[in-house]
């Protein structure tokens, strides 16, 4: 096993985690799904001027979901990396590097640490989809459940899902809680099942939003930008 | 014991020394890092990180270049294929002498 204080998986770690600490991501996710829920709920009134107003939201979420890594680069190249510095996201470079240990308190193999770096990808992927069929599972029940209290479970599914998959970086409470509430708030306040799908989605987008903003605000008070540029 | 112990002579002494040691761990676990990013993970300052970045170029175990991103002009720097095989040879050399040394029998008292 390797030596948590040691261990260059540890380095890069925390390069993957550094990638998310600034909220810009989260923040871009969440801009993604209002985009989503907002077009849905345009398409649901048929006048002229929301019929348009929903094929640009639906063109500008296509944006969203086709260069989100460009549109979180070109942000943090404003705010994060003056700031903290720049390391590639995990996407741009997933297995270039070689993690070893240093193994001066826990000697491993080469063998033994090939192991082991498989072993935490596997789990790493492991939780990402079992959080990943547990929300497409929702949404089908969704779809086939027509009962507003679905909408209360779904909020519930996703804060396990989001804990699960997010576990290793940062579990955000405003996530967290928000969720299930904002589940409740669907099946309590929203009495048209139609827009209930539109509305749960610009919900759970403002959370992301929130979360991120809130992660981003309190980077940038901890990270002041630097008067003169690093050499 | 001697003959690891011996080993130890042959660490690569620009690896060696621990500023260097810690921006090479870095480097060895991302593909590349801006200036700023190594800078905090090692806790040096800018001169200091500067000098031995210098030194690790010279020796080719290290590649700086300078870029922009946006406005933002960056310093990245990435270890060679020297500097990976430099590195994973010290790391080697270290593990064989630790794990003599962690079979060798306890002194009494």
């Amino acid at each position: 096993m390797y030596s948590s204080s040691t261990s260059i998986l540890d380095a890069e770690q925390r390069a993957r985690r550094y990638w998310y600490a600034d909220g810009i991501p989260t923040l871009v996710v969440g801009m993604g799904l209002v985009l989503c829920g907002f077009s849905l709920l345009s398409a649901q009134r048929e006048t002229p001027l929301y019929t348009v107003a929903s094929f640009a939201a639906l063109g500008l979420y296509a944006v969203f979901v086709l260069k989100r890594i460009e549109i979180v680069d070109w942000l943090k190249s404003r705010f994060t990396y003056p700031r903290t510095g720049y390391v590639p996201p995990p996407v741009y470079a997933p297995d270039t590097s070689r993690p070893l240990s240093l193994g001066l308190s826990t000697p491993a193999t080469d063998s033994s640490r090939d192991e082991e770096v498989q072993r935490v990808d596997w789990e790493r992927h492991r939780r990402m989809g079992f959080a990943a069929a547990m929300v497409l599972l929702m949404q089908v029940a969704m779809m086939v459940i027509d009962k507003r209290w679905v909408f209360t479970v779904e909020g519930i599914v996703i804060a396990a899902a989001l804990w699960i998959v997010r576990r290793d970086f940062r579990v955000s409470p405003v996530l967290l809680l928000g969720s299930p509430l904002l589940g409740l708030c669907t099946t309590l306040f929203v009495p048209s099942s139609q827009d209930r799908i539109s509305y749960s989605l610009i919900g759970f987008g403002a959370l992301f939003m929130l979360d991120g903003a809130i992660a981003l605000i309190r980077h940038i008070g901890q990270n002041p930008a630097p008067q003169v540029p690093a050499a | 014991m001697t003959s690891d112990l011996q080993g130890l002579a042959t660490l690569d002494r620009i690896i060696h020394e621990p500023a260097r040691l810690m921006i090479m761990t870095v480097l060895s676990a991302v593909s590349e890092a801006d200036f700023l990013y190594l800078q905090r993970e090692c806790g040096l300052t800018q001169g200091n990180l500067s000098s031995h970045l210098a030194k690790l170029e010279e020796a080719g175990y290290v590649l700086i270049e300078k870029t922009f991103k946006g406005k933002y002009p960056l310093t990245i720097c990435s270890l060679t294929r020297k500097g990976r095989d430099s590195y994973d040879a010290y790391v080697r050399t270290i593990r064989i002498v630790s794990d003599a040394s962690s079979k060798r029998v306890p002194r009494k008292g």
